[in-house]
């Protein structure tokens, strides 16, 4: 099954009722409105260093993360 | 649950010559009894971070992300529907945190450090597919 298709059912079953998923509809789009995604870095810029740890305390910097090769770097809301 | 796709995705991200990483300001996955957490079980997606084999990078307090331009704040409606469905994103992030999250996103860095593509949108119930970052990152290799 695609992502896609896994998060709607996950979707689904958060957004039981509409009251939720009027709410949740109408906070994409204020998110939207605030202009986040305009200010978010773009294609072209550099991206900029950290250095961070796992859960086992490993430290990783972007910089180690991309030195040999291309790194597909994710940004998650949250861990479930 | 995205973690879950990529790690499907993630030995071929390595046979290509890539890496893959991500980052995500909570402190820890949520309890297995968490409901959310039982929702993505029964989807056979669960628990969370058994068999990762990638790095998962705490942002404490958003920091990286805000560097990244990518963090929002919370309408008093969405905090009452997250704190209802047992989602205390403070309590969650760690108690340095604020009530922000960073947009769902995933960019492409070469070994430059330049951002060579971005999927970012203000709804965050969308999410690029594995395969598609996996077609990005072959044309990073390429180049």
């Amino acid at each position: 099954m695609a992502l896609q298709q896994k998060l709607d059912g996950f979707r689904a079953n958060f957004e039981t009722d509409i009251r939720r998923k009027t709410i949740l509809d109408n906070e994409a789009l204020r998110v939207k409105h605030t202009g986040v995604e305009e200010h978010a870095l773009k294609r072209g810029q550099r991206a900029p260093d950290f250095e961070l740890s796992d859960m086992a305390g490993n430290q990783a910097s972007l910089a180690q993360l991309r030195a040999e090769r291309p790194l597909a770097l994710i940004f998650y809301r949250g861990l479930w | 649950m995205e973690q879950f796709a990529l790690q499907e995705s993630y030995p071929e991200i390595r046979q290509i010559g890539a890496q893959l990483a991500a980052i995500t300001p909570a402190k820890q996955p949520l309890s297995a009894e968490h409901p959310l957490a039982q929702v993505a079980a029964q989807m056979g997606v669960g628990p969370v971070g058994e068999g990762r084999t990638f790095p998962v990078l705490w942002d404490e307090g958003n920091r990286i992300a805000d560097a990244f331009g990518l963090t929002h704040d919370f309408s008093d409606a969405t905090r009452g529907l997250y704190m209802a469905a047992e989602l205390d994103i403070e309590a969650i992030n760690g108690a340095e945190a604020v009530w922000t999250l960073p947009l769902a996103s995933t960019y492409i860095i070469d070994k430059a450090g330049m951002i060579r593509h971005v999927v970012v949108t203000a709804d965050w119930r969308v999410r690029p597919e594995p395969h598609d970052t996996l077609e990005r990152l072959k044309q990073a290799v390429a180049d």
